[in-house]
């Protein structure tokens, strides 16, 4: 996936203040809940509202618990989860889609649902390795300037028209088009010329780039219908190859998608998603409690661990490609000088910064997030990460015994952990005379200044990737879309970038990725901090993984 | 009623109206960013000149405030009330789905509201320093005391605790469809809503009550013989209701505000969830005539409680 910032999945503002303030509140009625009281399975789904009303405690007068949670299942005699053939997913999560355009798509659940809808020529498997999708398979020329593809036949689309090579031609010239504004442009723009005969597409390129496949994987690179283009429907009507088909959608209540009976890799064994809009994420864990949710998506520590696992659902805990840092501006007094920025890399205890600001919930981390270029988070620094004593002598040592001020930005309501990281690393940093004078802000002047570089140091929340070169190529590479914000130019970072976006072999780019590594934590442009975590509420006997790229894949399993 | 009366009420209303549009329009762009910025959010920086116009003129940010303004205002005498930015579907047909969930959220609210706080206020205010009077004063001040989200958060967390329900507003029912389905999804949000407007009730009943039961003419009903039940409700109770009717007709106005916490915690897809949405997105054809419904249900009440002193209060009639 492209990444996009801080789009996490609880990106209203009102979240954390009602769920925040009332994780006690919850805690406390969660105790005086009667344990194991349920003894109705997790076959309630709500799919008409009609039944949900028999299930309803008449004015929660007298109503014995029995009955209560079977009620809307039995109802409708429909079996969920992913055990049974044809039953209904009930996803919960705090917002909705913003739009049905899934090559403009930036919100992530509208991602995460589209992702379920359109195929790709290529797709990424649970650990970031490219698989066949609409492509069956793909080649490469020696020089790297030509990209092949043979495509998957007897593939249609929902409105039943056989999938053509005409449409992926027409879906990439869209990306292309200026006009469009579509988000993967920029990783598409190698792209020279398009080819489309029967049954396979040629892509020529101006330079050889692995990350292209990658960029061709996300959502923001869906193969839409030609059909659809030329008729202006695309952003009204979804018509894909995925392995679900739209069915509605009603703005701010819910989703519906049902199983694609004729999708290539067979029809998925759950029969329909249903994505409710539950606003606030302690009435998501009430939802999973009461049995009306199969799946609950969470992204705020406290309310997540508040909800723990019970007998009706799992907690699980997936860490993420997006990263926290805190971001220094190198063109900037101070941090100019390489020592200053190792010397405040190197004060930073990541363990406490998890400990404090994210409640533990998260895994230290370098540059590189993917799994599949797992590398120490520290090597290369030229220090024991929070060794005060080491960082204030290397800053004594670079002519700023006293210190200085840093203006940091922290961005608010985006997410749950931001204020809480800026005033721990503040803590941290005065033991080395460094002071951040913080400075909050909510997402629109945040991205504002963001964009701009009009900061010396600024606490983000970055999105990640599973392919390096997408995650720091448009930062650190020359010209790249955001060097501005990187706050620092390198040739030897640039060029290690290029090599392992121009490497075909896997044994070289994991080398070259290594050295990228190492060559970002040394250079210290950014102190990198922790992945954050996503909580998922796994209703028992549903069947489902989650993915570092918080898409729903495995939900698709036939 | 004199027709001149209801002029320059009208009048005051259509006024009222206009300077809320002015103000929220303004206000509106003073929040800092737009929406390309809140849908794109650091993309936006990735966008070449010409991607970012092309944005621009697909949201209408290109023309200055005040043409955007009368565009807007004389779209909206035209019966037009826009399109949604991100999502492009009508703003008349979000609203109109939107706005019958708050209303009768609101008006049940209200109806619980004002009978349970007007029994309870007579409960107190007939027996003033004993206790019921004591009992009932310290539930209302812990009615006005907790906060609705607080509140709201415990009864879902309650209900499913104890029953294993939650509501389910997947698909909201209106009360003429089903009933009982419609009840299974309002009844408890506004008996949440309901609270803390029984207590303001309650407390102003209360003081009312204390204060009218000691006027001449209870004596006199009292003296005459009659029955205490109907002194109470047919004496007391009727020259109490003018405040009573004030109180009901503010209070109504904050439970529209009150709307929004609710419906965030259980997941209506009411006016206040499409208003808050909208905001965060920058989406100003929504947040614009959402505003501007709400701002006409304001006016209506406030209209409404005017109509109903002359019915409870001969004095008026004649003023």
């Amino acid at each position: 996936m492209i990444p996009t910032h801080t789009r996490s999945r609880g990106r209203t503002i009102h979240r954390r203040v009602l769920t925040g303030a009332a994780a006690g509140v919850l805690l406390l009625a969660a105790a005086c809940a009667p344990a194991g009281s349920s003894s109705a399975s997790s076959s309630s789904s709500s799919s008409s509202s009609a039944s949900s009303s028999s299930g309803a405690p008449s004015s929660g007068t007298g109503s014995s618990t029995a009955s209560g949670g079977s009620a809307t299942g039995s109802a409708t005699g429909t079996p969920t989860g992913g055990g049974t053939s044809g039953g209904t997913v009930v996803v919960a999560r705090t917002g909705d889609i913003d739009q049905l355009d899934p090559q403009k798509a930036t919100a992530f659940q509208t991602v995460e649902t589209l992702s379920l809808v359109y195929g790709r020529l290529v797709a990424l498997d649970q650990d970031g390795k490219l698989v066949p999708d609409l492509a069956s398979k793909w080649s490469t020329s020696a020089d790297g300037k030509t990209l092949s593809f043979t495509l998957r036949s007897g593939v249609s689309w929902q409105d039943g028209d056989p999938f053509t090579a005409a449409d992926v031609k027409a879906s990439l010239e869209r990306i292309l088009d200026e006009k469009t504004a579509a988000v993967a442009r920029s990783n598409l723009s190698s792209i020279t010329k398009i080819d489309a005969a029967d049954g396979t597409v040629t892509l020529t390129l101006s330079g050889p780039s692995t990350a292209l496949l990658y960029s061709l994987a996300s959502v923001n690179a869906a193969i839409l219908h030609d059909k659809d283009i030329q008729a202006n429907t695309i952003a009204k009507t979804p018509d894909g190859t995925g392995p679900f088909s739209w069915k509605s959608w009603a703005q701010g209540q819910q989703v519906v998608l049902a199983a694609n009976p004729s999708y290539w890799a067979g029809a998925p064994k759950i029969g329909t998603v249903q994505f409710r809009v539950i606003p606030a994420e302690s009435s998501i864990v009430s939802g999973m409690k009461a049995g009306a949710f199969q799946i609950g998506l969470l992204s705020d520590p406290t309310v997540a661990d508040n909800a723990g696992s019970s007998d009706r659902f799992q907690l699980v805990k997936q860490p993420t490609l997006a990263y926290h840092a805190l971001m220094l501006n190198g063109r900037r007094g101070p941090l100019q000088k390489l020592e200053v920025r190792q010397a405040i890399a190197c004060a930073v205890d990541r363990d406490q910064v998890v400990k404090t600001a994210a409640n533990g919930d998260g895994t230290v981390t370098g540059p590189i997030t993917s799994p599949g270029f797992s590398y120490s988070p520290t090597e290369g620094l030229p220090c024991t990460p929070g060794d005060t004593a080491a960082a204030k002598k290397m800053l004594a040592d670079a002519g700023y015994p006293d210190g200085f001020s840093l203006h940091t930005i922290v961005e608010t309501g985006e997410y749950a952990t931001a204020v809480a990281e800026g005033q721990n690393l503040q803590a941290q940093l005065k033991a080395i005379g460094v002071t951040l004078d913080l400075q909050q802000l909510t997402t629109d002047p945040y991205v504002k200044a963001w964009l701009a570089a009009d900061f010396d140091a600024a606490v983000a929340l970055n999105g990640g990737s599973y392919d390096p070169y997408l995650m720091y190529g448009r930062y650190f590479t020359q010209g790249g879309s955001l060097s501005g914000p990187a706050g620092l130019e390198s040739p030897t970072l640039a060029s290690l970038l290029v090599k392992g976006n121009t490497s075909t072999d896997d044994a070289q780019r994991q080398t070259t990725y290594r050295d990228l590594q190492q060559e970002l934590l040394k250079e210290s442009p950014w102190v990198w901090l922790f992945r954050s975590q996503d909580f998922y509420l796994v209703g028992s006997g549903v069947s489902f993984t989650p993915r570092a790229d918080g898409l729903l894949s495995s939900l698709a399993a036939s | 009623m004199t027709w001149r009366w209801a002029g320059a009420r009208l009048g005051g209303a259509v006024l009222t109206l206009f300077g809320v549009t002015i103000v929220v329009f303004v206000v509106l762009r003073a929040i800092p960013g737009d929406a390309i910025t809140s849908s794109l959010g650091i993309e936006s920086g990735t966008l070449t000149p010409a991607q970012t116009q092309a944005l621009t003129l697909y949201y209408g940010l290109d023309k200055p405030w005040y043409v955007q303004f009368f565009a807007w205002v004389g779209q909206v005498l035209r019966g037009n009330l826009g399109v949604s930015l991100t999502s492009g579907n009508t703003v008349g047909s979000l609203i109109g789905a939107a706005l019958p969930v708050t209303v009768e959220l609101a008006v049940l609210a209200a109806i619980i509201g004002t009978v349970i706080g007007v029994l309870l206020g007579t409960l107190a205010g007939s027996g003033p320093g004993r206790a019921r009077d004591g009992v009932t004063q310290g539930v209302g001040l812990l009615g006005l005391a907790v906060p609705e989200f607080v509140l709201g958060i415990l009864m879902v967390a309650f209900l499913a605790a104890r029953f294993d329900y939650f509501p389910d507003t997947s698909t909201f029912v209106p009360i003429t469809t089903s009933f009982s389905a419609n009840m299974s999804q309002m009844l408890y949000p506004a008996l949440v809503l309901a609270v803390g407007f029984a207590a303001n009730v309650m407390r102003t009943t209360r003081s009312e009550y204390v204060e009218v039961a000691q006027a001449d003419f209870v004596r006199t009903a009292r003296g005459k013989g009659l029955a205490p039940g109907r002194i109470r409700f047919a004496h007391i109770l009727r020259n109490a209701g003018i405040p009573i009717l004030t109180v009901t007709g503010i209070q109504f106005g904050y439970l529209l505000g009150g709307t929004v916490i609710i419906e965030q915690i259980f997941a209506l897809p009411g006016l206040g969830r499409l208003l808050f949405t909208a905001i965060t997105n920058h989406d100003y054809p929504i947040v614009q005539s959402s505003v501007l419904v709400v701002a006409v249900a304001f006016v209506l009440v406030n209209l409404l409680v005017d109509l109903a002193y002359r019915a409870v209060d001969p004095r008026v009639r004649q003023a």
